[in-house]
């Protein structure tokens, strides 16, 4: 390819290399150069259909100036070694300005990606079941990340839960009513400042929250005892489901004539 | 009396919200491919030698170098090639910096500098060079406190056990054997490869990139990444 054909010189390479920047240079060098990047920075963005920043910069300078910032890694000439592989990359090339203006072209494109990736709205909510890329067989984002509980740990899940049953029957007898209430409220997502529980419990508030908080306390002790060697993670997870486990029996029992959800008819 | 097996693994909200975030890096980068790129023929497979012990440049572990620029390849991103060089004797062993702003896989880590180029460590994919293979003049240094924190890193990353640090931001899991960072991982090996490992290779023989995991759950051998051990198959049993 002719030199003729690009849109800088050697000259003008060299000259930004000797000034630092674009604007340091003589003019008719630092012109060329800024409407070169100006040129593949409006390249790159066309290539991007969907997903452009909120606000296209078409000024002839910003081009350049966004490769010379994205590029550097220091202000002073250390942080811009990534002319030395420019010209290293020219230098051992047949062709010199194309390969230089090629190499121009690649750290542009870096430096446009990032720039669409900071100012294009990132995306609010992503659906986990959508196929990534738009493709029907793309996995989609909870198939690449599962959740904390892969698919065949169902088996194991089961058996957690009959476990989590067999201490709830235990220890049911354990509790007292304010406690057994208070448990089987929080287990509706119901407040204990309630004063229809008030009125089951024949407890005050505070009386609730204080018996709910010691139902829990020995709950997590007693576990935490049975099984002395087990990670806090399956503990807590153990915790959770014999509450569970509490709430259901407690339903019936605290209301037996409403099938064991009639706190609002009972009280 | 023992509880049942399970295998709580760390994955969550946030794993997969950067995992969307390093998705739609990547889709940028394919979108703007061969933008710019240069004709394989364009440049010649000639070294350039730089004489380095005359002019003084001397390599010093945390120095932040540029590989010296190869010809381009088919299905390889150009661009500059930074390294971290965490060892200079006997030989020079360098961790590579990712192209991309977020971790990719957790072999992958948040240097925690600020320049674009410099944002990602790739464990995964470190190499032994010659001095050759470097552009003369370094381009950062990093301190002593985190040279020594990112050797620990190196040396779990080559035992193969868990590389964890406080406050350190690795990539997400990779589990699904569909997953597109594969491709990007062959990618990144490739343009190491290129660089590294060419036909006018100035290294000894290069060995594969060493690597490999990181968080296992109880039950169940670490079953994150491993980047140049090919993709997993559905439905075997990892374990044996």
């Amino acid at each position: 390819m002719a030199e003729t054909q690009t849109l800088t010189t050697e000259a003008a390479w060299r000259d930004w290399l000797n000034a630092c920047a674009a604007d340091l240079c003589a003019p008719e060098h630092g012109a060329a150069l800024k409407r070169f990047g100006a040129f593949r920075y409006r390249v790159s963005l066309a290539r991007l259909r969907n997903v452009r920043p909120t606000d296209p910069l078409s000024d002839a300078a910003h081009g350049w100036h966004l490769l010379e910032a994205h590029a550097a890694t220091g202000r002073t000439r250390r942080g811009k070694r990534y002319k030395d592989w420019l010209f290293a990359r020219a230098d051992a090339a047949a062709n010199w300005i194309q390969a230089m203006e090629s190499g121009a072209s690649l750290l542009l494109r870096d430096a446009v990606r990032e720039q669409v990736r900071l100012e294009a709205c990132p995306r609010f909510m992503v659906s986990l079941h959508a196929p990534l890329g738009g493709g029907g067989d793309a996995p989609s984002l909870e198939e690449l990340l599962p959740g904390r509980v892969a698919p065949e740990d169902e088996i194991a899940e089961r058996e957690w839960r009959e476990l989590a049953r067999a201490h709830a029957a235990e220890w049911t007898e354990d509790l007292d009513r304010p406690a057994r209430v208070a448990i089987w409220a929080r287990g509706e997502g119901l407040s204990l400042n309630d004063p229809r529980l008030t009125r089951v419990a024949a407890a005050t508030p505070s009386r609730l929250y204080k018996a709910h908080r010691s139902a829990v306390s020995r709950l997590a002790s007693r576990v935490q005892r049975r099984y002395p060697d087990e990670s806090p993670a399956a503990l807590v997870h153990l915790v959770r489901l014999i509450l569970d486990a509490y709430h259901d029996r407690l339903g019936p029992e605290l209301f037996p004539q409403s099938g064991g959800s009639g706190c609002i008819e009972e009280a | 009396m023992t509880l049942p097996g399970y295998n709580l693994r760390k994955t969550g909200p946030a794993d997969r919200a950067r995992l969307d975030a390093w998705l739609n890096e990547r889709a940028l980068d394919l979108a703007l491919r061969d933008e710019g790129d240069a004709d394989p023929t364009l440049v010649r497979r000639r070294s350039i030698r730089y004489d380095t012990p005359e002019t003084g440049d001397r390599t010093r572990p945390g120095d932040v170098r540029i590989l010296t620029p190869v010809a381009p390849a088919s299905g390889i991103p150009g661009g500059p090639v930074y390294v971290l060089l965490v060892e200079t004797e006997p030989g020079l062993r360098a961790v590579p910096f990712g192209r991309y702003a977020t971790p990719a896989v957790p072999g992958e880590a948040a240097s925690g500098l600020r320049a674009p180029p410099l944002r990602v460590l790739c464990f995964w994919n470190i190499r032994d060079l010659a001095p050759e293979h470097l552009l003369p003049g370094r381009v950062a240094e990093v301190s002593p406190a985190g040279l020594a924190r990112i050797r620990a890193m190196v040396d779990a990353v080559r035992r193969g056990s868990v590389v964890s640090g406080r406050g350190t931001r690795f990539g997400p899991p990779l589990v699904h054997p569909a997953d597109p960072r594969y491709a990007y991982l062959d990618e990144e090996r490739r343009r190491l490869d290129a660089h590294v490992a060419g036909p006018e290779s100035l290294a000894s023989p290069q060995t594969p990139p060493p690597l490999r995991l990181m968080e296992g759950g109880r039950t169940r051998r670490a079953d994150w990444l491993m980047a140049a051990e090919g993709r997993p198959g559905y439905g075997r049993d990892e374990d044996g």
